[in-house]
């Protein structure tokens, strides 16, 4: 049994080795005076000093966080009705309607990015700042669908009968019972929906316009133009921000098991 | 406070049948027990008068006016859910004033009304309260406070006391007795325990398979049911088999009783109470022109206020219930007679 222990308590330090050594080998390099990787590292925040002054990288931080707090808001709201009505309502076509919510998340990105181009060219919307609000909205849906559906299983139905029996509207039984009720879930979901517009690349890469770029996107382009450790610094700083998002996450969803 | 009467009520779901035209009237300022095995309609039509539920025919009246196209939050009514459906990010003060602040009252008002609510059901100063904070008898007071506190013209109480034990209920069973006299408010109480519909209503309607089989005040249901279901489901009651010749009834298990109603049908089946029933035994036997028949003693159970005989007669099992007068205990295996009155002999024809 002990030896089971050991063999299992392995498996685990392997997993987060194969996890986590890459993240912390770029976070180290980031602060490595040397741009050509040498060893010993040399410390130093001179990569991070050089953030300060590039200026595309700030103007696509800013643009990355606008759309990543858009697109979130609009698929939060339009997320937690859409959980809302599966969870009130039976109506025909219901499963069919909520299997449709996903292929955003089992399409593969690459055609799902070239899908909305052609898409939104044919139509007009074109690309930029709405096009890939639009494409991100549709992205997170899913998630938050999921999200708020699960915190929805456990709601009691009859607290929105009490509600109504005491004389509230339907709106006022919403937002006064309801949703307060599913808050966890809403701000579990926001955040889940924020770190998927935060980390997506391949559709704001296909719906970027000249001079409009989000952060994932222009990191991308710097690489193909010839790589510094200025990108180690700008992942770096991503990375803390990913997991202090799924921290905010973990604090309101159960990830499975009991918390 | 309102009258309210259903008329004709039936509801379908899918090919199940839930209610079945069931008309009623329930009186102003009454406390009624809609009483019934699960899967009866009970609790449908409770819904139903609340709104939660249309009928699919029939139509229901509060105070003269028709209610069936008014949604359940502008019927004006108070309801208390089997679970108590509190709403958990409000504390009590929140909970009971959730009615008050929908239609607008001033906050002073509010708290006012709250409070008053509040001390109705003796529960002054847990107002900041949450509802995981409270015990299940407290819980209920809150609930009870909230649907009451807006005045409205009819309470609907949907099981609420199911979720207490037995100490608690029979408390709350008093409590809520008192309030409803206190308020005058036309209640309607659905249980499918009949120890409460006895104790606290003023009338008992008795469903079944979405039929209302009989209503009445208690005591008129309990001593005159009107069919084999309503006598064994409202009390206990004995069953024997018998053929009928006028007045007499000749049982399956040996002897002859006498009835005081001449059934109508040959085959029949007898009812009779077991606490309608008296036990001697054998060789103290004393003379009595009641219904006599034969047995011996299986077992008793003693419970100190009264004990109840398991008696063998022919291939049944009759149980009475004797109060504990002289303290003696009629031993297993003992020969016995029991004596019951003709007009403790209900008969219904043996389906």
């Amino acid at each position: 049994m002990i030896f089971l222990k050991w063999i299992s308590r392995i498996y685990l330090i392997c997993i987060l080795l194969f996890l986590y050594v890459p993240i912390l080998v770029m976070i180290a390099l980031s602060f490595n005076e040397s741009q050509l990787y040498r060893i010993p590292i040399e410390w130093s925040t001179r990569w991070y000093e050089a953030l300060a002054s590039n200026s595309k990288l700030h103007s696509a931080t800013l643009n990355s966080l606008t759309v990543a707090l858009l697109s979130t808001c609009l698929s939060t709201s339009m997320g937690t009705a859409v959980a809302l009505a599966f969870f009130r309502h039976d109506f025909r076509a219901k499963r069919l309607l909520q299997v449709m919510i996903f292929p955003p998340i089992t399409i593969p990105w690459l055609i799902i990015g070239t899908a909305m181009l052609v898409f939104f060219f044919w139509v007009g919307i074109g690309r930029g700042l709405h096009a890939m609000i639009l494409g991100h909205v549709a992205l997170s849906l899913p998630y938050v669908v999921i999200v708020v559906s699960a915190r929805l299983k456990s709601f009691d139905s009859a607290l929105e009968d009490a509600a109504k029996s005491l004389g509230a509207s339907y709106w006022q039984t919403t937002f006064w019972v309801t949703v307060p009720w599913l808050m966890p879930g809403i701000i579990a979901a926001a955040l889940f929906a924020f770190a998927v517009s935060l980390d997506q690349f391949v559709i704001s890469y296909f719906l970027a316009a000249p001079g409009f770029t989000t952060l994932p996107v222009e990191i991308y382009t710097a690489i193909r133009k010839g790589f510094t450790p200025e990108i180690n610094a700008i992942s770096t700083l991503v990375i803390f921000l990913s997991m202090l998002l799924l921290l905010g996450v973990s604090r309101f969803y159960r990830f499975g098991g009991r918390n | 406070m309102a009258n309210v009467s259903v008329l004709n009520l039936s509801k379908n779901f899918g090919t199940i049948t839930a209610l079945d035209r069931v008309s009623f009237q329930f009186e102003d300022g009454k406390f009624f027990a809609l009483l019934g095995p699960s899967g009866s309609g009970k609790t449908t039509l409770l819904r139903m008068i609340a709104g939660f539920e249309s009928p699919d025919q029939g139509s229901i009246h509060i105070d003269g006016k028709v209610v069936d196209h008014i949604p359940v939050e502008k019927r004006d009514i108070g309801m208390v859910f089997q679970n108590y459906a509190l709403f958990p990010n409000m504390d009590v003060q929140a909970n009971v004033g959730f009615g008050l602040r929908v239609r607008g009252i001033s906050v002073p008002e509010m708290k006012r009304l709250v409070a008053e609510a509040l001390e109705l059901v003796r529960l002054s100063g847990f107002d900041n309260r949450r509802p995981d904070q409270l015990s299940g008898g407290q819980r209920q007071r809150v609930a009870l406070a909230r649907a009451i506190v807006t005045k409205p013209r009819v309470l609907l109480l949907d099981e609420p006391l199911s979720a207490l034990d037995r100490t608690l209920r029979l408390e709350m069973e008093i409590e809520l007795k008192r309030i409803q006299r206190d308020v005058g408010i036309t209640t309607i109480f659905v249980t499918h325990d009949q120890e409460e519909a006895l104790t606290m209503s003023d009338q008992i309607g008795i469903l079944n398979e979405g039929q209302l089989v009989q209503h009445g005040s208690p005591v008129d249901i309990y001593e005159n049911p009107q069919s084999i279901f309503v006598a064994r489901f409202l009390g206990e009651a004995n069953l024997l088999r018998g053929q009928a010749a006028g007045k007499n009834v000749k049982l399956e298990i040996g002897g002859t009783v006498q009835t005081l109603s001449k059934p109508a049908y040959p085959q029949v089946i007898c009812s009779i109470r077991p606490e309608k029933i008296s036990i001697q035994k054998e060789q103290e036997l004393q003379r009595s022109n009641a219904n006599r028949i034969a047995g011996r003693v299986n077992e008793h159970i003693f419970n100190g206020t009264s004990l109840t005989y398991l008696v063998q007669c022919g291939n049944l099992v009759v149980k009475v219930f004797v109060q504990n007068l002289s303290g003696e205990v009629i031993p297993p295996n003992s020969s016995v007679h029991l004596f019951f009155r003709p007009e403790d002999t209900l008969v219904f024809p043996d389906a």
